[in-house]
């Protein structure tokens, strides 16, 4: 069974309801006091990151031994890739090891695809330069879901530095493909010209924020910028700072982490109720285990769309 | 435009001149003219003696400025002594005005020069058109008034200083500028390039490094609008100016280089166009540039064959400045037979 998730554009939503759903019952086996599966056992999952990264690798690396998978992490720092090894190269030494998946983050768009076509394996895209980041929105759609119930119809908003953002670009294809209203809203310099033909509205101020049901806050992606996108940090938190007084008390914030307190949001709001910060990083493990179960052992997520059965049904995971 | 002196591992001249068609002329870039100079190597085009190199007429462009650095002048009299027939920075612009001012002065003196118009301000880090296909895939954008504020500057310096031509131009804006400069009397010249006129930003979704080039393939109306231009005469030629590249596959579209694609598939005919099927047709594009040739500098160009009819969607030789200089310098082409054509009938 090959599959590939590369972009929330390959999903339909039917795909995007099945992992959600397989996602809430692995929901029960993380509540149990032993959280392990035996779905994946004997196969090895590859984690390779040419980017730091917390909360994305660390999740892969539970979600694959939740499954009993072996694990392999790969960073960029301290490997062959310091010696100048290529891409494909590492890509082709790493599949004689015969993964079934490879998960990979690299800060070059277009890596998921090339490593998709260089290994046999399974390829989950974990943040492809500013191109798309799909498990981090499959998994803010499980966390808001298991907030509010039905998805149709919310009015999102998602606020800050898009330009830089895959997670922004993913959310927006995964949002609106779920019946959501999305709207991107920040300083012209960090918005992308012609978003909008990604199915969204765009706003350059905060103003008319109150119609959102949902603030979807993005990282300032200092790290990212060359050059003066915005004049300084202290004009942009007094325009576009999402705080106590700008978000109203019905409002949910969910921001992708890691925040930048007193850029993107004032500390108010990071610990009120209203924010799902937490729970977003508590269902990145559910989600990517639903995932890793989706391509390895169920129906690719493109699949269902295309009539495919599942070719393992056997190996569901079995509670108790 | 051919690699060599220097980088024949990508394309030399019995490559490229092997993929031209008839009716081409091709041009080597020494991308070190001060080696050139120190060498004192003779820049000479090696002609149809040369194994396995087809006789098409081709010719050498030096640099403008040393190292390509667009500060310093490189020394113009010398290198079109050598033998080159015109100055480019090619893949670089001239960012420094004052340069630029001199360089038209010189050049004026001592050969054609070919700028490579971009801001680098505007475009830097950019890797393909901005647009909603860059917007979608979250890769840096090159817009297109990074080519066309700089052809508006360098064509009003060349209103001044005198004429130049205007390589690869990919976008309306720049077609825009290029009409708007002869309309106010510069004479400048301009070349097309083929891979925007005939494909678009949408060939980058795939995400395959070979339609990575700068300039990028654009927007659907600037790939009309370059055809447009090539009808009514604003564009004077079509280049393909994509040198092969020699970087192996295995690169994710920011690190990979642009390119990959030279004369060898961008002028191949398409595969599934029989010979027969190319009928001569006349094309408003031949007619309408012949009538616009400046009658007193026509002698130094080479020309399409006086009168014949365009037969190709892509003429490839004209009166285009990039040529321009005596014909004991560059053997004119022997246009005996219709123009290859480049790209499929999309025009």
């Amino acid at each position: 069974m090959r599959g590939q998730l590369i972009s929330i554009d390959d999903l339909t939503r039917g795909d995007i309801e099945r992992i959600l759903g397989r996602a809430e019952s692995f929901a029960e086996v993380s509540g149990r006091e032993i959280k392990k599966v035996p779905t994946l056992r004997g196969r090895t999952v590859i984690n390779l990151f040419y980017e730091a990264s917390t909360r994305t690798s660390s999740s892969f690396e539970l979600a694959a031994k939740r499954l009993s998978a072996d694990l392999l992490n790969v960073k960029a720092q301290g490997s062959a890739v310091d010696k100048g090894e290529s891409l494909k190269d590492t890509v082709q030494t790493l599949s004689a090891y015969d993964p079934a998946a490879i998960v990979i983050r690299s800060p070059h768009v277009g890596a998921a695809q090339l490593v998709a076509r260089w290994s046999a394996a399974a390829v989950i895209n974990a943040g492809d330069g500013k191109r798309e980041h799909p498990t981090q929105a499959l998994l803010d759609l499980y966390t808001l879901r298991r907030r509010v119930g039905s998805l149709e119809g919310l009015k999102v908003w998602i606020v800050g530095d898009v330009l830089h953002s895959r997670v922004a670009r993913s959310n927006i294809l995964a949002f609106s493909r779920m019946g959501c209203e999305v709207t991107v809203c920040g300083p012209p310099t960090l918005i992308p010209r012609e978003v909008e033909t990604l199915g969204c509205q765009v706003r350059y101020s905060l103003e008319g924020m109150g119609e959102a049901h949902v603030v979807y806050a993005l990282r300032m992606q200092l790290e990212r910028m060359r050059g003066s996108f915005v004049p300084s940090l202290r004009e942009y938190a007094a325009r576009f700072q999402i705080d106590g007084r700008r978000l109203s008390p019905q409002q949910l914030l969910m921001h992708p982490g890691p925040v930048n307190r007193g850029v993107e949001l004032a500390a108010e709001v990071i610990d009120s109720p209203q924010a799902l910060i937490e729970q977003q990083v508590e269902s990145g493990v559910v989600v990517r285990m639903a995932v890793l179960y989706e391509l390895l052992a169920g129906g690719s997520p493109g699949d269902a769309a295309r009539g495919v059965q599942p070719a393992e049904a056997a190996t569901e995971p079995q509670p108790a | 435009m051919l690699r060599t002196p220097g980088r024949e591992d990508e394309e030399d001249v019995a490559s490229g001149s092997r993929a031209a068609p008839r009716r081409a002329a091709l041009l080597r870039h020494p991308r070190d003219a001060q080696h050139v100079a120190r060498r004192r190597l003779r820049l000479r085009p090696p002609g149809a003696s040369r194994a396995g190199a087809r006789h098409v007429p081709t010719g050498f462009l030096a640099a403008i400025t040393r190292g390509q650095q667009g500060h310093e002048l490189t020394e113009m009299a010398e290198l079109a002594d050598a033998g080159a027939v015109g100055f480019t920075d090619d893949g670089l612009p001239v960012s420094w005005p004052g340069c630029s001012a001199r360089r038209f002065s010189t050049a004026a003196l001592q050969g054609v020069l070919a700028l490579h118009e971009e801001d680098p301000s505007l475009s830097a880090g950019g890797v393909m058109h901005e647009g909603a296909v860059s917007a979608l895939l979250g890769l840096a954008g090159i817009p297109s008034v990074s080519e066309s504020t700089m052809i508006a500057r360098d064509t009003a310096l060349a209103g001044y200083e005198g004429g130049g031509s205007i390589q690869h131009l990919s976008a309306r804006e720049s077609v825009i500028a290029v009409e708007q400069a002869r309309a106010a009397g510069v004479e400048v010249t301009a070349e097309g390039h083929s891979a925007p006129s005939a494909l678009t930003d949408d060939a980058v979704r795939a995400l395959d490094t070979g339609f990575k080039m700068n300039p990028p393939l654009r927007a659907d109306d600037d790939r009309l609008a370059l055809i447009d231009a090539l009808r009514s005469g604003a564009i004077d030629c079509v280049a393909t100016d994509r040198p092969a590249l020699a970087r192996g596959e295995g690169a994710a579209v920011r690190a990979g280089a642009d390119g990959r694609h030279g004369p060898r598939d961008r002028l191949r005919r398409p595969p599934h166009r029989p010979r027969a099927a190319r009928a001569p047709r006349a094309r408003p594009a031949g007619r309408a540039h012949e009538a616009r040739a400046p009658p007193s500098s026509a002698s130094t160009h080479l020309r399409c064959k006086s009168g014949r009819p365009q037969t190709s969607a892509w003429p490839i030789c004209s009166r285009s400045g990039m040529w321009a200089r005596p014909a004991t310098r560059v053997a004119p082409p022997t246009a005996a037979s219709p123009a290859a054509r480049s790209r499929g009938g999309s025009a």
